[in-house]
């Protein structure tokens, strides 16, 4: 899953463990969510958009690719 | 009713305490962990050897061990979900290392191999059990 929250803390002006004391998690977590590292749950996915004050899809991108590359079997 | 853009981000983004200080209470709960495991074992190795304080120091090994574990359980308990993630895995890393080790060595003794003490397999488990928390750790950084 891809993010912009690098670009969206760049605009706000915070820091990795600024944005991590907002939405209660350490900082470690957000460096592992910015890389790609790892995919926040839906609440945290949430917490964090809300914290920019805006939708989760704005903050991040869930590429369409993935879905072509494997169809769903029924 | 209508609220400014302000008012609803302040309601919607509530104060929380700073994590970072949070992760220096983390890392002394783990410190302490082991201290109180590392002075379990070795009070436990030594009833044996001491007799004259078996008792102190048969109580001294329970105590260690039920202060790790409650170290244990606060350091769990302290985790975010990706750090949750990193435990966990961790945890399987030490429960299938030991998993082989035991069978390893219990194979081995029936072509004569000396046998090893009970009190190996928790070290053993919390040593695998930190390896697997700085592989993780690092992996996932």
């Amino acid at each position: 899953m891809k993010t912009r929250l690098r670009v969206l803390r760049a605009e706000k002006e915070w820091s990795q463990a600024e944005l991590a004391a907002h939405v209660g998690v350490a900082r470690g977590t957000i460096n592992a969510i910015e890389t790609g590292k790892y995919d926040p749950s839906l609440p945290l996915a949430f917490k964090i958009a809300r914290a920019f004050g805006k939708n989760v899809e704005e903050v991040f991108l869930y590429p369409e690719e993935q879905d072509q590359a494997r169809p769903a079997q029924v | 009713m209508t609220y400014s853009k302000g008012a609803l981000r302040e309601a919607i983004v509530p104060h929380q305490p700073f994590r970072d200080e949070l992760a220096g209470r983390r890392r002394t709960t783990l410190v302490l962990f082991y201290l109180a495991a590392l002075l379990s074992v070795i009070a436990s190795s030594l009833v044996g050897r001491i007799l004259p304080f078996r008792t102190p120091l048969l109580v001294l090994a329970v105590v260690g061990a039920g202060a790790a574990i409650l170290f244990l359980l606060r350091f769990l308990l302290s985790n975010d979900e990706h750090e949750r993630q990193i435990t966990f895995r961790a945890l399987t890393f030490a429960f299938t290392g030991t998993l082989v080790f035991s069978a390893t060595i219990g194979f081995l003794q029936s072509f004569g191999f000396h046998p090893v003490s009970w009190l190996g397999i928790p070290a053993l488990m919390i040593i695998l059990w930190s390896i697997g928390l700085i592989l993780y750790s690092w992996r996932y950084r």
